[in-house]
């Protein structure tokens, strides 16, 4: 999984979820940033295959020389990618 | 198209290449300047528009208010020029002659356009733009990226900064203190415009900077050598051989 050092930086969550993270943290006498930080180490853990596919598809492009595979890893977010300029578009136009 | 020295990429809608140009539908995957070797109104909208990073001088009104597009002038012909500034892109939009009252007159033409829904880029038009950007960034994880590496590691200590393929923003260091380590620093914000970095990006740009890290072993990264990271940044690391 992603290791993680600890340093205290403020995120804004959802207000739907604060009442949650706070009984979870009082039911395990944990703060609610140490749950939040589990939850997050524990979401990465879940998604760690996906993360070291991309990871490792690329290295080996890499080491590779491989201009042309490279160039199709790229290129496989364009559509999402257009999706949301086309989102950006002035509505008349 | 590719290849800019202003703020904002220059691309050309396929449907102004092709009907107000005169030019094939493959010719929106050229780089501009083969663009401007062929037309007259492209070297000028490369010259005083893209590089010069100039917006224009007065709004075209026919368009206004949802549509702030400029007026270029080349002789007798105008082009409509539009910055999209999420994209970080400024999209020659329409060009046509200026006939003064005339019903073909290039403004009239142009406010057409836009009531018919023709005169912006559509989706194809965006998805040419992405995909055009894909070969630059993959030649700079296989060409940049190394020379950064090799700087960091020959100045411990010292954030070298670069911008990938000229789009993501990345601070790379290199620490000996105690274990050697690399750290790289990605910007989530695609330069130039608004638009996030894919994830996807920001995982392979890791992957250029630290080639032999297997993926267990990939860390997030909180600073960079001691100073904060941009709010902007996710930073990754690893022991460096």
């Amino acid at each position: 999984m992603l290791r993680m050092a600890v340093r205290t930086k403020p995120v804004r969550i959802f207000e739907s979820d604060h009442a949650p993270l706070r009984l979870l943290a009082e039911l395990e006498r944990r703060s609610p940033q140490e749950v939040f930080h589990a939850a997050l180490a524990e979401y990465l853990e879940s998604h760690r295959d996906e993360l070291a596919a991309v990871f490792t598809e690329t290295q080996r492009a890499i080491a590779a020389g491989d201009l042309g595979a490279l160039t199709a890893q790229l290129a496989a977010s364009a559509e999402a990618q257009a999706d949301a300029l086309m989102a950006t578009l002035p509505e008349s136009g | 198209m590719e290849g800019h020295s202003g703020d904002f990429i220059p691309r050309i809608t396929r449907r102004c290449l092709t009907d107000d140009l005169g030019l094939p539908a493959d010719s929106v995957d050229l780089l501009i300047d083969d663009l401007a070797n062929a037309s007259d109104v492209i070297a000028a909208f490369r010259d005083r528009r893209a590089e010069m990073g100039s917006p224009g001088q007065e709004p075209i009104r026919s368009l206004l208010p949802d549509v702030v597009a400029f007026s270029l002038h080349v002789g007798r012909r105008r082009g409509a020029t539009w910055h999209h500034r999420e994209a970080g892109v400024i999209w020659l939009l329409a060009v046509g002659y200026h006939r003064e009252g005339h019903v073909d007159d290039a403004y009239a033409y142009f406010a057409r356009l836009k009531a018919a829904g023709r005169l912006l880029p559509d989706r194809d038009d965006m998805l040419a733009f992405v995909r055009s950007q894909a070969p630059t960034l993959a030649r700079s994880l296989l060409t940049d990226v190394p020379g950064l590496v090799a700087a960091a590691r020959e100045s411990p200590g010292v954030i070298h900064s670069g911008v990938i393929g000229g789009r993501i923003r990345v601070r790379v260091v290199f620490d000996a203190a105690d274990s050697a380590m690399l750290t790289v620093a990605i910007s989530q914000r695609l330069f130039p415009g608004e638009m996030s970095v894919p994830a996807d990006w920001l995982v392979r740009v890791a992957a250029a900077f630290l080639p032999d890290t297997p993926p267990e072993r990939l860390s997030i990264a909180f600073d960079l050598a001691g100073q904060e990271l941009q709010p902007d940044e996710v930073a990754f690391c690893d022991f460096a051989a």
